[in-house]
């Protein structure tokens, strides 16, 4: 496509404007040039865009607009470090095969399924830490309350796939077992680390995942 | 899928009070069209079965407070509820003998897998279906 003066400056302006579609101030000469720039993407990609009439102010919303190249590839590179941030999660033992369950129940109706179920559990985990942490430090020992307790944690890190954090509630329950109390509190700061990690991990997850959710929803209601 | 072919959706009471679990249960169960119910406590399962509320099937965790799992089976069938199908839950693997012998069907351990909730619902919709002929 040949350059038209100003080209290059308004393309990166494209790659940082185009995040607001909903209202764009375009100078005639501005969004004409945009126009050509997506009109060789769209005829190698997608079907014709939406030409607005020549005014000064353009709405653009996404159904009418698709991505320009450079976007697409930002979504294509988000989409890998989603896909690769995953597989670590599971290659790195902190995740296991119930995650992926979760994610298969996610659906229309319940589009953020799995991060509800995540904010739940990152929500109540905390409370049950603190109790453990309580529990422990109170005399005469409870290692029937401390049992308990890590087994609510135990069951609900399970239902979310946190595998290391259910490994380590099983060693907490083996020391309240053996009523090992030095046991319980070396187990419990490994679980405090576990949990502060898995909480970093699976909220930049989901930073990740909200950024691609627009568009994919955007592309959905096309379909 | 679990299918009814009769058409009307099964209606399950969902005994857990761990809210984490209690939302993916229920969400599996929807995914079948089950009519869900949510009780917190094995007390407040049982409240609802003395309120003359009736269910296919009971999903029920074995740890609560104020009421286990294992004190609110025992109850529900000794208020002659025995035509419900009652499946214990837990995290614990091995509490398969202890919900048997307090009047469960059966016992699945946590967390449970959506292709065997699938058996369980079908299973109570045939049961439905040759009550209805």
């Amino acid at each position: 496509m040949p350059d038209t003066p100003g080209a290059p400056l308004l393309r990166r302006r494209l790659v940082t404007d185009m995040v607001d579609w909903n209202m764009v101030l375009l100078t005639r000469r501005e969004l004409s040039i945009r126009i050509k720039i997506l009109h060789v993407i769209n005829n190698i990609l997608f079907p014709s865009i939406y030409m607005p009439s020549s005014s000064l102010h353009v709405s653009l919303q996404p159904s009418q607009f698709s991505l320009p190249a450079c976007t697409i590839m930002d979504y294509s590179t988000l989409r890998r470090q989603i896909t690769f941030m995953k597989k670590s999660f599971f290659d790195q033992g902190y995740l296991d095969e119930q995650f992926n369950q979760l994610e298969e129940l996610q659906d229309e109706s319940s589009p953020n399924f799995v991060e509800e179920v995540v904010a739940l559990f990152l929500k109540d985990s905390p409370r049950l830490l603190t109790n453990i942490e309580h529990t422990i430090g109170k005399y005469p020992q409870d290692f029937h309350r401390l049992d308990s307790l890590v087994h609510q944690l135990k069951g609900s890190g399970s239902s979310i796939g946190a595998v290391r954090m259910k490994n380590e509630c099983s060693v907490f329950k083996a020391h309240c077992n053996d009523k090992n109390l030095e046991g319980c509190r070396r187990s419990l700061q490994r679980m405090k680390r576990e949990h502060a990690t898995l909480k970093q991990k699976l909220e930049s997850y989901f930073q990740l995942l909200r950024q691609v959710a627009p568009r994919e929803h955007a592309v959905n209601s096309r379909k | 899928m679990a299918s009814n072919a009769q058409g009307s959706p099964v209606k399950a009471l969902l005994v857990d009070d761990t809210a984490v679990d209690a939302l993916i249960l229920s969400t599996k169960l929807r995914k079948f069209h089950c009519e869900t119910t949510v009780a917190k406590t094995g007390k407040e399962a049982l409240d609802l079965f003395h309120e003359g509320k009736k269910f296919d099937i009971v999903l029920c965790d074995k740890d609560m407070p104020i009421m286990n799992g294992l004190e609110a089976v025992e109850k529900i069938r000794a208020m002659g509820e025995i035509d419900v199908k009652i499946v214990g839950l837990s995290a614990d693997y091995d509490a398969t003998e202890v919900f048997m012998s307090a009047g469960a069907d059966a016992f699945v351990p946590k967390p449970m897998k959506l292709d065997v909730l699938s058996a369980i619902i079908q299973d109570v919709i045939n049961k439905k279906n040759n009550t209805m002929v």
